[in-house]
């Protein structure tokens, strides 16, 4: 392999990982988000535990 | 090293840094042969680094998450599994274990020169897609969706040979849709698709589009500031009134038109007209209507509006005393809902008295789900839902109202970003 073609290999690969990190952010993002409304679900669940024993109580 | 260099993001801090990776790499120093092979295997194990830590950290955040609401881990492993959460976050995190297995690929085949099989393009890039092999009939074609291809942007092909899963980000198929409305001289206003993923509640990211339909619809009576009012059927459709009411009132300030007053109201389910309870319900409301809401509007022209906003209608009835309210004081309305599950009902805007403008005939996401960000429940007997942060339900659980208020808070902020966006596709699009 001859040094323009190890340069050109270098940038690729610079590239590619420049790449990956764009898409792996994106994937972060969603992966965030799905975890947030399933934190927002068990919120509510809590809520409705509190309100049921707050109408047993009462 | 200048790959090894490059600034990784925090996991899950990603959507709130402003770190900009450049398009354009910085220019490498020269390398041998070894070299190569030595970057390519820092690549290789920063890719695992990366996945590992990203799935490692949303694990840990599940883990945590029915502590950190109090809640019983047995029922919560329900939910998870129920709900599909599951489902949902193990998709993504196959997702995430795909793209990084077909980036080492493709990495591999930078210093292998082997031949490509099927060009991949966007890689990383918001509007992937990638078909599944078997999808594809075993050939080589290409899948991409996106005229701006990696190669277009970086300068690089990628190959892969094992494509296993489609990769389309959450705001794609709004945005696809946006765009088709774009079409045409009465096409509704784009919303920036980008910004619209800083609202973390789906559930009002998800108003987005009809609330913006709706905007549409009624522009000209907008434009004219025939609306001096909004009341909001509270609880569901307090958020979508907040958010229409705050959208017209930028509206309004441009026209120098005086601000509308916006009021909230509960929902009468399970009255029927005749009924003496009805009676009393109307009457409460005209009582409501006179003292609260005449009082800051009468001084204007007669023949303005009250924008009923709520965010489902079925077959109309817990409209209904509100709508009898309104006739009794003589003033006028009209009806925008997000969802009308039965479409286009002349018996039900008969009923009404009143053309319903509505926007889809799905359910609402906000109807069904996400009673905390709205920070009220409703009681059919009043004609106002109650703070959830009510010293009663609050006393007896320490967890209780910091999650309400944070969920309040975070439902307000939401609604001001949607109603940022809306106002300013309105009023780009009108000017």
């Amino acid at each position: 392999m001859d040094k323009e073609e190890i340069q050109k290999k270098v940038l690729e690969l610079q590239k590619v990982m420049l790449n990956f990190k764009k898409g792996m952010r994106e994937q972060e993002k969603e992966l965030f988000r799905a975890i947030s409304d399933y934190q927002k679900a068990l919120e509510e669940e809590k809520l409705k535990e509190i309100r049921e024993s707050l109408t047993n109580a009462s | 090293m200048p790959v090894s260099e490059l600034e990784r993001p925090k996991p899950f801090e990603a959507d709130k840094e402003a770190t900009v990776i450049p398009e354009q790499a910085v220019e490498a120093p020269e390398y041998s042969e070894d070299g190569l092979k030595k970057l390519v295997d820092e690549a290789q194990a920063e890719i695992d680094a990366e996945k590992n830590t990203a799935l490692s950290a949303a694990d840990k955040r599940v883990e945590k998450a029915p502590s950190s609401v109090g809640l019983d881990k047995t029922k919560a492993e329900s939910i998870f599994g129920s709900g599909g959460f599951a489902a949902r976050i193990n998709k993504i995190k196959d997702k995430i274990y795909s793209f990084a297995s077909k980036t080492k690929e493709a990495i591999s085949d930078i210093v292998s020169s082997k031949p490509k099989p099927l060009e991949l393009k966007n890689l990383g890039q918001t509007n992937l897609i990638v078909n599944k092999p078997s999808e594809l009939g075993g050939s080589d074609q290409e899948v991409s969706s996106s005229d701006a291809t990696l190669e277009n942007q970086t300068g690089v092909s990628i190959t892969v040979e094992s494509a296993q899963e489609s990769f389309v980000p959450q705001n794609e198929p709004i945005k696809a849709q946006s765009q088709e409305n774009h079409e045409g001289v009465n096409a509704i206003p784009q919303i920036d698709q980008d910004r619209l993923t800083e609202i973390h509640n789906p559930a009002i990211r998800e108003l987005a589009d009809p609330i913006m339909k709706l905007l549409w619809e009624l522009r000209d009576k907008i434009e004219e500031g025939s609306f001096d009012s909004i009341i909001g059927d509270d609880s569901s459709g307090r958020i979508p009134a907040l958010v229409f009411s705050n959208v017209i009132n930028r509206i309004y300030k441009q026209k120098e038109i005086p601000k509308i007053d916006t009021k909230f109201l509960a929902g009468s389910r399970g009255y029927k007209e005749g009924e003496e309870r009805f009676s009393i319900k109307v009457k409460k409301i005209v009582d409501f209507i006179n003292i609260r809401l005449l009082k800051n509007v009468n001084d204007r022209e007669a023949s303005k509006k009250t924008l009923i906003v709520t965010d489902t209608i079925f077959k109309g009835n817990s409209l209904l005393p509100l709508v009898r309210a309104l006739q009794e004081t003589h003033k006028p309305y009209d009806i925008a809902t997000i969802s009308m599950t039965k479409g286009k009902n002349l018996g039900i805007e008969q009923m009404l008295g009143a053309e319903i403008h509505f926007a889809q005939t799905e359910d609402a996401m906000i109807f069904s789900r996400d009673k905390t960000s709205k920070g009220v429940y409703k009681d059919v007997e009043d004609i106002h839902a109650k703070s959830l942060k009510k010293k009663e339900y609050t006393e007896k659980n320490p967890h209780e109202k910091i999650i309400i208020q944070n969920a309040v808070n975070e439902g307000r902020a939401d609604a001001t970003k949607l109603a940022d966006l809306l106002s300013e596709a309105y009023i780009k699009a009108i000017t």
